[in-house]
């Protein structure tokens, strides 16, 4: 609820506004909001089915040895028809979205997956993780669109994540994360188009960045020291995209851009703060630049292209200074590491960076009040400290001093601001 | 989140619906096929012991014919399939006794190529079966492993009991001897 209508009947009790007002302002803000919330109970009937298909899996994971296969494969299936025929009930008898839907089709995919491993683990079939977690994938996915569910739908891309992390990674080319994925992205599509106003469809866009991003890595095979370059550039790339024009209409999706954006170019810059990583640069993995003929040197080529002309681009929405610094430090790093600058002065220029970025967000939550933006800033140097302490050999009286003097920090500057709100300045 | 759905789906559903239940269902038969009309073979092999998150306990089997060489065509390539040859030995236990592109006589099976090799003879590789866990109940798991490392102790042999069928190779049992 949002303050102000919290202030409304305090208002009008003191006489400042008559009921009328209050009642005009209250359905104005009624109106306003474009927000659905989710029902109560959806949300409790999908974590109910979440909870039960999750038991069953555990359940599962012993295998019932003093049953015949025969029981044994009842077992596994009773709760997988179970499901159809709630799905198939709820479907029939309630819309789309409907709590129904959704925790039948819920339930159904969690019971798939129990079967399908009990069936395995009772017949002694062959297989891996991967093999398995793509049979339940493909088998579930069609309830997204035909349901249509929303949780699948979740659920589907934290699968289609965590097959892609498992195949992604072993350097075999492109894994089948992509395929599955284009699967799942229509429904992604049709959401955005109709279901802008429903609350819970707002993670996907944040989920399918970050989906994207921890699987980047897998389209820049062979592996090399570019690979580095490709993340720090897709970084940069969507700190641009959270203001590109007309996606601000969508608060949501900027948010995503930001989130995923800045975490992703933070753990890049503490990596980066770790001597080890420039000694070993240029040679990561054995050369510098992907070959030409690979698709990795186009990802390359393309996200810094595209990165650079973001900058150069005309209209600059939503001009806030501290975006605008943290939208210029991949290509400062990047500099840094196409110039392949001596160890020394790497681990010192970004240690400095990420020190100066710390004090710029004191200095700016300081100057306008933000709590949070201060406890950012002293977060990141206490981090930078941490990290520190790994490739240094301070004493443990420096170190002890370090800490003590951060907690003081910590305190004094939440007091100031706490007490200077309190004043009014 | 109120909206329509089209009536046209809902055929689709119950299609859907429907491969869910014959995908599993499909696996048992073809699996029940080969245990009913498959030779029986026994293969030596070495188990150890990891946990599957959704598969219980199971002993990851290495069999003696993946640490053997077989003669190889030098266009063969790592993880390729090919067709592996089962003949049983004198002692009871079976060996596969060569590997080829083509489907062999009598009893085969699919194996992947681990490993390609030039030698001074000519072109080796190793070869990987596609079966490589057996699935224990927890309660076992301990009897199990403790039982594996007395009969290792002893050198006496662990065979692997599958059956081959139609180049389908079903784990079955596994026998102390």
């Amino acid at each position: 609820m949002k303050p102000v209508i919290r202030a409304l009947s305090e208002l009008e009790e003191a006489g400042i506004i008559d009921a009328a007002t209050a009642d005009r302002i209250r359905q104005y803000y009624q109106d306003k909001s474009p927000d659905r919330p989710v029902p109560l109970l959806l949300i409790f009937g999908v974590i109910g089915s979440l909870l039960t298909g999750l038991g069953i899996i555990l359940i599962v994971a012993h295998n019932w040895e003093w049953l015949s296969p025969g029981w044994q494969t009842a077992c596994a299936l009773i709760p997988v028809v179970l499901g159809q025929l709630l799905l198939i009930y709820g479907v029939r008898k309630h819309s789309p979205g409907s709590t129904w839907r959704e925790s039948s089709s819920t339930f159904l995919v969690f019971a798939l997956g129990a079967g399908l491993a009990m069936i395995s683990q009772i017949f002694q079939l062959p297989g891996e993780l991967p093999e398995f977690l793509l049979v339940w994938i493909l088998l579930a996915l069609p309830l997204i669109y035909l349901v249509p569910s929303l949780t699948v739908f979740y659920l589907g891309l934290i699968g289609i994540t965590w097959y892609g992390i498992l195949t992604g990674y072993e350097g075999r080319g492109l894994s089948n994360y992509w395929w599955l994925l284009l699967l799942w992205l229509p429904a992604y599509i049709w959401g955005l188009r109709r279901l802008q106003t429903v609350t819970w469809f707002r993670w996907s866009h944040g989920l399918l960045l970050l989906s994207l991003t921890i699987l980047l890595g897998n389209l820049t095979y062979p592996f090399t020291a570019g690979t580095w370059l490709i993340y720090l550039f897709w970084t940069g790339l969507l700190l641009h995209l959270a203001d590109l024009g007309q996606w601000s209409i969508l608060p949501w999706f900027r948010e995503s851009f930001r989130w995923i954006g800045s975490l992703g170019l933070w753990l890049l810059l503490f990596i980066f703060s770790f001597k080890p990583f420039w000694e070993q640069w240029p040679k990561w993995h054995g050369q510098y630049l992907p070959p030409v003929s690979s698709p990795s040197f186009w990802f390359l080529v393309a996200f810094g292209v595209l990165y650079l002309t973001l900058f150069f681009r005309r209209h600059q929405s939503g001009y806030i200074q501290r975006e605008m610094v943290l939208k210029w430090v991949p290509a400062l790093v990047s500099l840094c590491l196409m110039f392949q600058v001596p160890a020394l002065w790497g681990t010192a220029i970004l240690n400095a960076l990420i020190l100066g970025l710390g004090v710029y967000s004191i200095l700016q939550g300081w100057r306008g009040n933000h709590l949070a933006e201060v406890n950012r800033g002293l977060a990141i140097i206490l981090l930078l400290i941490c990290c520190r302490f790994f490739d240094t050999n301070w004493s443990f009286i420096v170190r002890g001093l370090l800490f003590t003097i951060m907690g003081i920090l910590f305190f004094a500057a939440n007091y100031w601001i706490i007490k200077r709100k309190k004043d009014g300045i | 989140m109120e909206f329509k759905w089209p009536p046209w789906t809902f055929p689709l559903l119950i299609a859907a619906l429907g491969i869910q239940l014959i995908v599993p269902l499909s696996t048992i038969w073809n699996n029940w096929r080969v245990l009913a009309h498959g030779e029986k073979h026994f293969l030596a092999c070495a188990p150890v012991d990891p946990t599957d998150p959704f598969r219980g306990k199971y002993l990851t089997l290495h069999f003696a014919i993946e640490d053997s060489s077989y003669a190889a065509l030098p266009d063969w390539e790592i993880d390729q399939t090919v067709y592996g040859h089962f003949i049983h030995q004198a002692d009871g236990s079976s060996i596969i006794d060569q590997i080829s592109t083509s489907i062999p006589q009598g009893d085969y099976c699919k194996v992947i190529i681990a490993d390609f090799v030039q030698r001074q003879d000519g072109y080796r590789v190793m070869i990987r079966l596609p079966i490589s866990r057996w699935y224990v109940e927890e309660s076992q798991a301990q009897e199990m492993e403790v039982r594996y490392r007395e009969h290792m102790r002893n050198h006496r042999p662990l065979l692997a009991e599958v059956h081959v069928f139609n180049g389908r190779l079903v784990l079955s049992g596994l026998r102390f001897l």
